[in-house]
Parts: C-alpha cells; structure tokens; sequence
C-alpha cells in the first residue's frame, strides 16, 4: 500500500467553507433581483437591506445554537417549512428561466426546456453538496463581472430624474429589500455541515450587505435607463435594459442565458435544503412540475419575498440557546 | 487492486458521459441565439420599419442604408402589431427572408397607436429598444416609398446630429409626462425629408 494516496476523511470532503455558502446566497440571491428589478423602488430596498444585515449580523454571532437545534423537533418542523419554502421559490425561478430562453412556439416545449435546464441540477445534486457550493464560488467569478460590465455601460444611460420616480408601493420594496439577503435562511440546513469559523461572521454579514446593495443598485439601473411607468408595463424590465446598452436586442438574448447562472445557482441552492441525494431530486422534480403547471402563474412577484420573510420569522426560533421543551437527547 | 482501478475506471467513464450528454443538452440552449441558421446570402436586414393604422397595422419594412446595397423592401398587415411583424419576414419583393434585428429607425403613421408599438418593440427580442423614433407627416409607407434608398437618407439625417429619441426614451416621456416630442418626416422626390418638430400625447 506504500505509495498510494491517503484516502481523504469523509468529513473533510463534506464540509463547506462560510465563504462558499455566502457565494451561493449572492449568486441565487441575484436571481431574485432581476425579478424586483423595474418593480421595487431601489431606495426602499436599501431601507429593507439595512435590518437584514442587522438582524444577519445578530444571527451569525449565534449560528452555532442554529446548527444543533436543527437536530431538535422545532428544528425539524422549521426544515419541513423550509422544505416547502423552497417549492414556490424554485417553481418561479424555473419557469421564469424557462420562459425567458424559450424561442418556440410549440405547447410543449416551455417543459422541454425547463427539464434541459434542471438536468445539470439533478446531476450536480446527485455529487455530494459541497460540489454544488464550490462551483458556486466559481460562478460568483462570471456573476460578479457580468453584473460590473452592466453597472459601468448602464451608469451612462441613466436619467436622473427617472431615478427619483416611485415604483411598487414601499412596504413591497422594502420587503424585497429585507428578503433578497433573507434568502441565505434557505442555507440553515447548512449550517451542521459547515466548518465551525466563528472568524467568518464578518465575512457573511459583508457579502449579504453586499447582496442587499448590488440588489437596489441593479433595480435603480433599471428604473435609471427605463423610468419606472415603463419597467411596470414590461415583463422583464432589466433584461430589457440591458437591450438599449447595447443598441441591440441581441444583448438582451446574451443577457438572458448568462442570466441562466444566478437561475441555476438559486434552484441549486434551495434544492440542497431538502435532506439527501433523492431528495433533492424530489424537490427539483416537484418544482418543475410545478413550474410548467402554472400553479404561480398570475401571483404577483413581491409574494417570494413574503414566503422568505415569513420563514425567516420562523427561523429565528433557531438562534436562542437550546431550551427543553424543544431538545432532544440527541439534540444535547 | 485491480478491481479498486477497475471501478474507478468506469465511474470515471460515466462521469464524462454524463458530461457529454450534458454538454449536448445545454449546446441548444446556449447556441438559441443561431437557431435561424441560414446562409446570410439568404437573409436581407431591415433597417427602417413603418407603422400605420392601430387595427389593422401595416408596416413597411425598408431595407438598405449605409453597409447594404439593395434597398428592397416588403409591406404586410395584420390585426395587430405582433401578428403584423409575424408575418413581415417573408414579406419581400425578392427572395430574401426579411430579418429584424437591425432596425434602427421606426417610422410611426399618425394613426398608429404609438403606446402599444412601442410597448411591443421594447418586449420583442428581435427589435431593439434603442430604435430612433419619426413621425410620419401622413403615412409612413407614404414617406418610405419615395427615393432609391431611405434608410441611407436616414443614417444621413443622423450624422446632421438631428436629435432624434429612442423607443425607450418615448415610452418614458409618453407614460410619465404624457407626452414626447419627435421629429417629423416628410418626403419629396429625393425621399425622407425632416419638416420639424411635433408634440404627441398619449391617447
């Protein structure tokens, strides 16, 4: 056996960095923004960002409590919350992505292509999840510079006073701001399976405040290039935007499938909070069928931010010192 | 050992057929945007498109302009903007399928409904949101029929720095001031001729 490599530990393999959990809540999270982008008045989301990373700040300093109360009943029930959270959220973005990269006409083919785009994540979901979290620090790469190419080509378009002009009503924008970095609740499962560096709650409270301010930047871009009463008309506001950039539609086409990444990257990481291989396929395959149902056709798009909201509510019940009524003996 | 190798091996094998399968699955996706595929010899790009009428609409596509030599161009109608623009691509005097992803100049006829074409423009993926937008001084195929080549006339009128605004901007000034200024089209024998400056409100 001399000369052959040392097996690597098992727990070795399966443990996440803080660093690729947070890469993941940014890349999905931005996923998000596009939907609030020509919805969400960019000043309120900023509003909504600030008790987010508060209240992300107070959590990350408690996080350990979280990761063995996850083993309790409550924490269960919380999971199974999760678990069901993540169905609409994963049934929207899917379809959504779909729809957007769909060119034919067919009756058929929205569900061809929601399933070509779902089987890299029953494949990814198959590895072990720290393969999914790793690649998600490499798609952060190729997000962070399609969203700073965008930001400089756009800032020359925008018009001052489409800026200041209102959007959806306040308490809406302002709930897509608190929800947009609230979407990291999704990654509480996670949180047994990370490396315990207490170092690292800095390093998420920068990346969600981060998350939270690319988020209102790209929907004041938006509201900048397009003025508000038109975003409201349109389908796809930012998607459009990006179109007058580059004085051509067919930006608007690239956009689209490099918009793929944040899509993916989102249905990747709420599909990982539900517990196995299998049942991570499980989650993808409901959603899916779901998504091409049309089961969230017609809901307005600010109720995603009001399912994150709620389980994040709910969540909080995680970050107290393990009590009693609620432990196990495993738990303890 | 060598069942450990072996073992390896073939898992190995999978992966990259799972890979490959992949890749062969998500090279249609990525590549959506060639999904015409046609020889470019076949294709001939509109540059100037006019609209008239609300219901039904007609639109006269104009070919030609500065890097393109033959001016050709097509007219069609449909009850609507969307189903008028379905059908312009085989429209054409000549063989040419006709494209619409380089028009950079709409010219709009008085009776046109300026908000929903321009609300289409913006959601279509082929015509781009940061067209120029003209008024026509009575119909638009009226102003585009004259002349060898109009949307050379056209691209000309830009370089005189005509100031000139996109569907975007319209849209915007339409919705949240009610009205746009836009320059106004004319024609004599030459072709495309601008007479001034007029201000629309929306309907």
């Amino acid at each position: 056996m001399r000369g052959e490599p040392e097996p690597r530990a098992k727990s070795a393999v399966r443990k996440l960095s803080g660093r690729q959990l947070a890469a993941a809540a940014m890349v999905g999270g931005l996923s998000l923004a596009a939907g609030a982008a020509g919805r969400a008045d960019w000043r309120w989301m900023l509003v909504g960002t600030i008790p987010a990373v508060l209240l992300a700040a107070l959590l990350l300093k408690r996080k350990e409590y979280a990761a063995q109360n996850l083993r309790t009943p409550y924490g269960r029930v919380v999971q199974t919350f999760l678990m069901m959270g993540t169905l609409p959220l994963m049934a929207v973005t899917l379809s959504n992505a779909a729809e957007r990269i769909n060119r034919s006409p067919a009756p058929g083919a929205h569900w061809i292509v929601s399933l070509l785009l779902i089987l890299p994540l029953l494949w990814i979901g198959n590895q072990e999840r720290a393969a999914f979290f790793r690649a998600a620090e490499i798609f952060w790469l190729l997000v962070s510079v399609t969203v700073c190419v965008i930001l400089l080509a756009g800032v020359f378009q925008v018009h001052g006073s489409y800026l200041l002009q209102p959007g959806e009503d306040s308490w809406k924008s302002a709930l897509w701001g608190f929800s947009i970095p609230g979407v990291s609740v999704f990654l509480l499962p996670q949180l047994s399976r990370t490396e315990p560096l207490t170092e690292e709650n800095g390093t998420g409270v920068r990346w969600l405040t981060g998350l939270g301010s690319l988020s209102a930047l790209v929907c004041g871009l938006t509201a900048g290039i397009l003025s508000m009463p038109v975003c409201l008309e349109l389908e796809r506001p930012l998607f459009t935007a990006v179109g007058i950039l580059g004085k051509s539609a067919r930006l608007e086409g690239l956009l689209s499938v490099l918009w793929l990444v944040p899509d993916l990257t989102l249905l990747g990481m709420l599909s990982a909070a539900w517990p196995g291989r299998y049942g991570r396929g499980l989650g993808l395959i409901l959603a899916y069928f779901l998504g091409c149902s049309g089961v969230f056709q017609g809901f307005p798009g600010w109720y995603l931010s009001g399912i994150v909201f709620l389980l994040l509510i709910l969540s909080l019940g995680l970050f107290q010192r393990a009590h009693l009524w609620w432990t196990s003996d495993k738990a303890v | 050992m060598r069942r450990h190798s072996e073992g390896t091996n073939r898992g190995g094998s999978g992966r990259k057929i799972a890979c490959l399968a992949l890749i062969g699955c998500w090279l249609p996706v990525l590549l959506s945007g060639c999904s015409l595929g046609q020889e470019l010899d076949e294709i001939a790009l509109v540059r100037v498109l006019g609209i008239d009428g609300s219901a039904p609409v007609t639109l006269t596509a104009v070919c030609g302009g500065t890097d393109q030599e033959d001016p050709s161009r097509g007219q069609c109608s449909g009850e609507d903007f969307i189903t008028a623009l379905s059908a312009l691509p085989w429209s054409g005097t000549g063989i040419q399928e006709l494209s619409v992803t380089s028009v950079t100049d709409l010219v709009v006829g008085r009776d046109a409904d300026l908000h929903n074409v321009l609300l289409a423009v913006l959601e279509d993926r082929q015509l781009g949101a940061a067209s120029s937008v003209w008024l026509a001084e009575g119909s638009a195929a009226a102003v585009l029929s004259v002349g060898e080549d109009p949307a050379g006339t056209l691209a000309l009128l830009h370089r005189q720095k005509i100031r000139v605004p996109t569907a975007a901007e319209v849209l915007a000034k339409l919705l949240s001031e009610g009205s746009a200024v836009l320059p106004v089209l004319g024609a004599d024998d030459q072709g495309p001729m601008v007479l001034g400056e007029e201000t629309v409100r929306l309907s």
